[in-house]
């Protein structure tokens, strides 16, 4: 059934990469490009006649021919007499060769292929090793990945977990323990955890230095591994986020942050995410800002009044109280403002009028006009006040006046005279956000001291900022530098204020740090509450946590599991869980790439900013449905109902609901919509600007759906499709490239998905014919399951059992910010049954992850 | 008047609304000068040198970049046609390969050439979790030189990255970014040309008086003060990956309080860019921004990203809808092959727009080109082969004399693009043994 297994695609790269000499130091064809075609053909032939029955057989040109590589075997078995149970196990074994290096496998769950690797008798069990394709290699390491099974041969039932240590500590490293449940005689169980051996490429791999051991009744200590999340730094969601929640400010400083890189499909993976001098710039930039702005009290609106008779002249001459501006020239004056607003400046001025119009002043404020030119046509009788409103920063500004038509036919002479200019504002105070209210409500620094309330409001706000209570040592260093700018001759709340912006400078507030129970040793252990609260925030808020994670984090109590489910439940339904839709469904299922998509505006005239909007709200409510109730979170891929505006009604071809708001809509039984891969947002992101791309959507549901992980194509085999004048449809453009074998071998699998897609073209609109011929949405999986449309194509994927272990290796990827990797594979499955174990709904799932080890745990890092 | 980005982001962006109009009007702006002695100012500003590196995604169609003829007195061909006004101050160089991004180790080509686009070191050779990288040819120029100036170098692009996904099937690092500080420190670029004004001319034109100005230019020192504390105490407790992180930090603090402690002035011409409208304009934009940066000697050092790896921009002011790697995989056509022609040869006049703005510009001892190394190149050669071999590759510039321009180069046996940044940190007196992998020996121009 499931012929869709990593393995296989595995093995079937293997072949491929064999063939196009893809592989370590083999390097590319040349600029020769027949002769790159040629070599392809002839190393294609070679590797076919290597069976790939055990990825060990398939070895690379390059590696045969080195050095490094020992007589291949497909399976040695070791003699070896019985030992007690739980003794190390030392006898001499043949060296195997290295595994051809191809495929990065992240987490790739353990499989059984071929014949075992060798086999290794412990007291009554025998111990078969299986490698399994992960050869994870670069110049310096060399990783084999070993899956283990365990046969009971004794009288009793058999439970525990097999470990594995090396003798050879200086080149074999990274040696694990699998535990494999209750075995009762004669029967074989997975000891399910790969064992992965790194060790220098240049020493051939020797089984001889491996001990073995069974334990009967094992440490659970012994085989956990909650792996290791690198220090992350907020990512850019995240760092806006979290300053909303802190400051309660709407901005969004982290859109002038340079892009967060990706790694594993998510912007959340420590690793990856740098932090470049340019980002702390920014967040040193970002945070005097916030800061400045949070705490800023407007005062209350008032007039700066200058007279004319006092301003910079640049013409004229005073005339009584007036300045008369006799030619086209203006005079200036300079102003002051404390709060950037809105802020009206008036002139009260009259003319004498001559020629054809009134006298005529441009205001400005610095270089720039302030609104249109103004007609006065007031006279000294009656002169008029005249304004126009712009907005001013903190600073000094320069008002000018300016007369814009002179007009002199003597002896008719038209003049401005101006009384004063006046500024008036600040217009729109902006009220302390609820944040800076509760903080300036603790304490009044002329009541309760200065110093006591710095320390009180900072001890508030650092714990939120810093996600823990901060030390005592920490606050006093904050409070001096506050005391040291209040000397400097600022206010209380300015002096508060630069400790606060030191605060969110700091590597306490801009990385989520998470510390070891012994500095520098590997030992594992449970996170701290706060370091807890912090992981279950920003996996389902992308922000900090808020005053019910912090008091459960303070009462150490967020850890027991009932609270933690607790916790998960009313946090998916609070609004903040948005920031999960935007950022997890956003990338895995790509909506935030609607942004980076170019449809063709002639082919596609529909498309635009509200029907992509549109496409968006549609994955993201209908994803928070299944985020918010219990459904089934399969459901997802052929659910029968949507959220649907007009637009896309539309678009759809469906009947519009009369709203221009998204609204729950139930699609017919068998009608053309169904499920996510029918969502217009998926459709688009997987085509090309001009037409549909099954190889890219069918990419997509491989990786992300179903974690077949397909590696790019081996250099000089890549490009088709797209030949100008190329005739036929696509699905038979691409049946030809299927034809070549070294395409096959991996289009076997990316192409059916998109096939099954074709009824639905680049926009994601439904049509009926491609290239003047009728849309054939028929396709077979490698391993003979076929379907005939979206529908039924959908029910395969929503069958495979590789589908909610996908659903769970990306959820917990994201949740964890690092990539997965073999120590991982327990948990998973692990948490993959607990999703499927009742309803399969998504807040299980997430409750699974937030309750397992690698969520609560971590395990140590050997400092240097 | 501009805002000062540090005083308020937010206000700056709601200014810059309100200023647009007045956008492009040049005024004076005195600014804060590096930090280094009046002596070696003067002299720096004589013999100063710069490197800027010019990165274009998807290859170039060779047969129409590539001279027939070999020496000075070659035929512009259709694609470099462009640089008629300066080919005298361009080598062409051909047959070159960046013999890193063939050591298959992870991602796609384009991830692999453009992550060793400047390092010339295989990425991610131990295939782990971790980013890894080498320091890329403008970064170990910049260790040398990057003292003279604000900013030790400057990191600029037009696009951040695609919102989602793998880039190439590995982390997007690799396709995002061309300057790496280390091996896991790519180091990200600025693409918003008015952002990247105001951080090149940080603190000028503000409107607060100069005592308030001088009191936060403290209190920011002291903030830094603090937070380096903050951090000294934290590495203490952390293991070697998170410890890496934190010094990128420190790395960050103390590249700014370089800046903020600098507190020489002088007067440059610089206007600041508006919002621009579209890419066409925002990469003039940037371009026009390089130029300033190196006339004010703001920094000597840029990498610029014309557009991340892979792009699949379309070009519909050129008559071109359907996407960049699209069209890339030409698959011989010479459909394909028109429309490769026409955007390969719009992105070397984006480059011709560079080196004539530089070439118009004069020092005393001669053009800021004169000066200048100026490289451009691709991430592969053929966008249908994804090949590393004979990649399309300029070297504009004389490099303060360093080298003899106006020339076709071609290489045969195809030495390592790495051989080529030896040469070129000769010209800044830099005497590496070697570069990147495979940078062993000095190429001969």
């Amino acid at each position: 059934m499931l012929s869709l297994s990593r393995v296989v695609v595995a093995l079937a790269l293997v072949a491929i990469a064999a063939a196009c000499g893809d592989s370590y130091e083999v390097t590319e064809p040349t600029s020769d490009a027949s002769s790159a075609t040629a070599s392809t053909g002839a190393m294609r032939a070679d590797a076919s006649t290597r069976a790939p029955t055990s990825p060990i057989a398939a070895k690379t040109e390059a590696e045969a021919e080195s050095a490094l590589a020992q007589p291949s075997s497909a399976e040695t078995q070791i003699a070896s007499a019985p030992q007690p149970l739980a003794a190390p196990e030392t006898a001499a074994a043949a060296p195997i060769a290295p595994i051809a290096d191809t495929t990065i496998h992240h987490a790739a769950r353990p499989a059984v292929v071929g014949s075992p690797t060798f086999t290794r008798t412990v007291g009554a069990a025998t111990i078969r090793f299986w490698s399994i394709f992960e050869g994870r290699t670069g110049r310096e390491r060399f990783e084999y990945h070993f899956h283990v099974t365990v046969q009971n041969g004794g009288g009793g039932l058999l439970r525990g977990a097999v470990m594995v240590t090396s003798s050879a500590a200086a080149s074999h490293v990274a040696i694990s323990c699998a535990p494999f449940g209750s075995t009762p005689p004669g029967l074989t169980r997975d000891a399910d955890a790969p064992f992965v051996i790194a060790q220098d490429r240049a020493t051939p791999f020797d089984a001889s230095k491996l001990a073995f051991s069974i334990d009967a009744t094992p440490d659970p200590a012994l085989c956990q591994d909650p792996g290791r999340v690198t220090l992350r730094r907020l990512n850019r969601t995240e760092y806006d986020n979290t300053v909303r929640d802190l400051l309660g400010t709407s901005e969004h400083p982290a859109l002038d942050f340079p892009a967060d890189d990706f790694g594993y499909g998510f912007d959340t993976i420590g690793s990856v995410l740098a932090f470049s001098p340019l980002l702390f710039e920014k967040a040193e930039a970002a945070a005097q800002s916030l800061v400045e702005a949070a705490l800023r009290v407007y005062p209350p609106a008032s007039a700066q009044r200058q007279q004319a008779e006092t301003a910079t002249h640049e013409c004229g001459g005073a005339s009584g109280n007036y300045w008369n501006l006799w030619s086209e020239c203006g005079l200036s004056v300079q102003v002051t403002v404390a709060a950037p607003a809105s802020y009206t400046i008036r002139v009260r001025a009259y003319q004498t009028a001559a020629g054809p119009d009134p006298a005529r002043m441009q205001i400005r404020a610095g270089a720039l006009a302030v609104g249109a030119e103004i007609d006065v046509p007031a006279v000294s009788a009656a002169p008029g006040i005249y304004s126009a409103t712009t907005f001013l920063d903190v600073g000094t500004h320069t008002l000018h006046v300016e007369f814009t038509n002179d007009y002199y036919v003597a002896p008719a002479d038209r003049n401005l005279y101006i009384d004063y200019v006046e500024l008036y504002g600040p217009l729109d105070a902006v009220p302390p956000p609820p944040q800076i209210a509760a903080l300036r409500a603790l304490c009044n620094p002329a009541v309760d001291g200065t110093r006591p309330c710095l320390r009180e409001r900072l001890q508030s706000f650092v714990r939120r900022a810093w996600r823990r209570p901060p030390t005592t040592a920490e606050i006093d260093t904050l409070v001096t530098l506050a005391e040291a700018t209040a000397a400097g001759g600022v206010d209380f709340e300015a002096s508060l204020g630069s400790a606060m912006t030191a605060a969110l400078t700091s590597p306490h507030f801009l990385f989520r740090v998470e510390r070891d129970t012994h500095a520098r040793s590997a030992e594992v252990h449970a996170l701290s509450n706060h370091e807890l609260a912090a992981r279950l925030s920003y996996f389902l808020w992308s922000s900090t946590p808020d005053a019910t994670l912090d008091a459960l984090a303070d009462a150490g109590t967020l850890d027991v599991p009932a609270t933690l489910a607790a916790q998960v439940h009313r946090m998916v339904l609070d609004p903040k869980a948005r920031a999960f839709v935007d950022s997890f469904a956003g990338q895995w299922l790509g909506t935030r790439s609607l942004d980076d998509v170019n449809p063709d505006s002639v082919d596609f005239p529909a498309w635009d900013d509200d029907l992509k909007q549109a496409m968006r709200d549609e994955t993201h409510l209908v994803f928070q449905e299944f985020l918010q109730t219990q459904a089934d979170f399969l459901g997802f891929f052929d659910a029968r109902f949507t959220y649907l505006n007009n637009r896309l009604a539309t678009h759809y071809g469906l009947p519009t609901p009369g709203s221009t708001t998204p609204v729950r809509v139930t699609l017919a039984q068998g009608g053309q919509r169904a499920g996510i891969f029918t969502h217009g947002s998926v459709l688009t992101v997987n085509s090309q600007p001009r037409r549909t791309s099954p190889v890219k959507r069918g990419k997509w549901a491989l990786d992300e759906i179903l974690c077949i992980e397909i590696q790019p194509p081996p250099p000089g085999v890549e490009g088709m499709l797209d030949t100008p004048g190329a005739t036929g449809t696509l699905r038979e453009r691409l049946a030809a490239h299927r034809a070549k074998p070294e395409c096959a071998a991996c289009h076997d699998y990316l192409d059916p998905i998109g096939l099954g897609l074709e009824n639905y073209d680049a926009i994601g609109a439904y049509r009926t014919q491609d290239a003047g011929q009728p849309i054939d949405a028929s396709g077979a999986f490698p391993d003979g399951r076929s379907f005939d449309g979206a529908a039924e194509m959908a029910a395969l994927v929503k069958a495979d059992p590789s589908t909610p272990h996908c659903v769970a290796e990306r959820l917990l990827t994201y949740a964890l910010g690092r990539g997965l990797d073999a120590g991982d594979a327990t948990h998973l499955d692990a948490i993959t049954a607990a999703f499927q174990a009742n309803g399969r709904s998504l807040e299980d799932l997430i409750t699974a992850i937030v309750q397992s080890e690698p969520f609560r745990m971590r395990r140590g890092e050997p400092g240097q | 008047m501009r805002r000062v980005p540090w005083l308020d982001v937010d206000r700056a962006r709601l200014s810059r609304r309100t200023f647009l109009r007045g956008a492009g009007v040049a005024v004076a702006l005195p600014f804060l000068e590096a930090m280094w002695p009046r002596a070696a100012q003067a002299q720096a500003a004589a013999s100063a040198k710069r490197f800027l590196a010019w990165y274009v995604p998807n290859g170039i169609h060779m047969a129409d970049w590539t001279p027939a003829a070999i020496g000075a007195n070659y035929t512009l061909p259709a694609i470099l046609a462009p640089l008629a006004a300066v080919r005298d101050d361009v080598l062409v160089l051909t047959g070159l390969q960046n013999a890193a991004a063939r050591v298959v180790t992870m991602g796609g080509a384009h991830a692999r050439g453009t992550g060793t686009f400047l390092t010339a070191r295989p990425v991610n050779p131990s295939g782990g979790t971790e980013l890894e990288n080498g320091i890329s040819i403008d970064q170990r120029i910049a260790q040398v030189i990057g003292a003279a100036t604000s900013l030790p170098s400057m990191q600029l692009g037009t696009e951040g990255g695609s919102s989602t996904g793998s880039c190439d099937s590995t982390s997007c690092a690799y396709s995002r970014n061309i300057s790496w500080a280390g091996p896991q420190s790519p180091l990200a670029k600025e693409t918003n040309p008015v952002s990247a004004f105001q951080r090149l001319f940080q603190g000028a034109g503000s409107l607060l008086p100069p005592a308030e100005l001088e009191r936060r230019r403290l209190l920011r020192l002291s903030i830094l003060d603090t937070v380096t504390d903050d951090a000294n105490r934290l590495v203490l407790e952390l293991g070697s990956s998170d410890r890496q992180k934190v010094d990128e930090y420190l790395t960050g603090v103390r590249a700014l309080e370089l800046r903020i402690q600098d507190i020489s002035t002088s007067q440059c011409e610089a206007s600041e860019p508006g919002a621009p409208a579209d890419f066409v304009a925002q990469l003039r934009a940037m371009v026009d921004l390089m130029v300033v940066a190196f006339q004010c000697d703001r920094t000597r050092v840029i990498s610029f990203m014309a557009l991340n790896a892979g792009s699949n921009r379309t070009y519909p002011w050129l008559g071109i809808l359907d996407g960049h790697h699209q069209i890339s995989h030409h698959e011989d056509n010479t459909a394909n092959f028109a429309m490769l022609r026409t955007i390969d040869t719009w992105e070397v006049e984006q480059f011709a727009y560079l080196l004539q703005r530089l070439a118009a510009i004069q020092e005393p001892g001669g053009s800021l080109l004169d000066s200048s190394l100026v490289y451009f190149s691709s991430e592969i050669e053929d966008g249908n082969g994804h090949r590393h071999t004979n990649l399309p590759i300029l070297l504009a510039g004389r490099g303060g004399g360093a080298v003899q321009s106006g020339r076709h180069l071609r290489f045969t046996g195809l030495p390592p693009v790495a051989n080529l940044f030896l040469t070129v940190l000769r010209a800044f007196g830099i005497n590496d043994a070697t570069f990147g992998q495979h940078g062993t020996a000095p190429l001969t121009l």
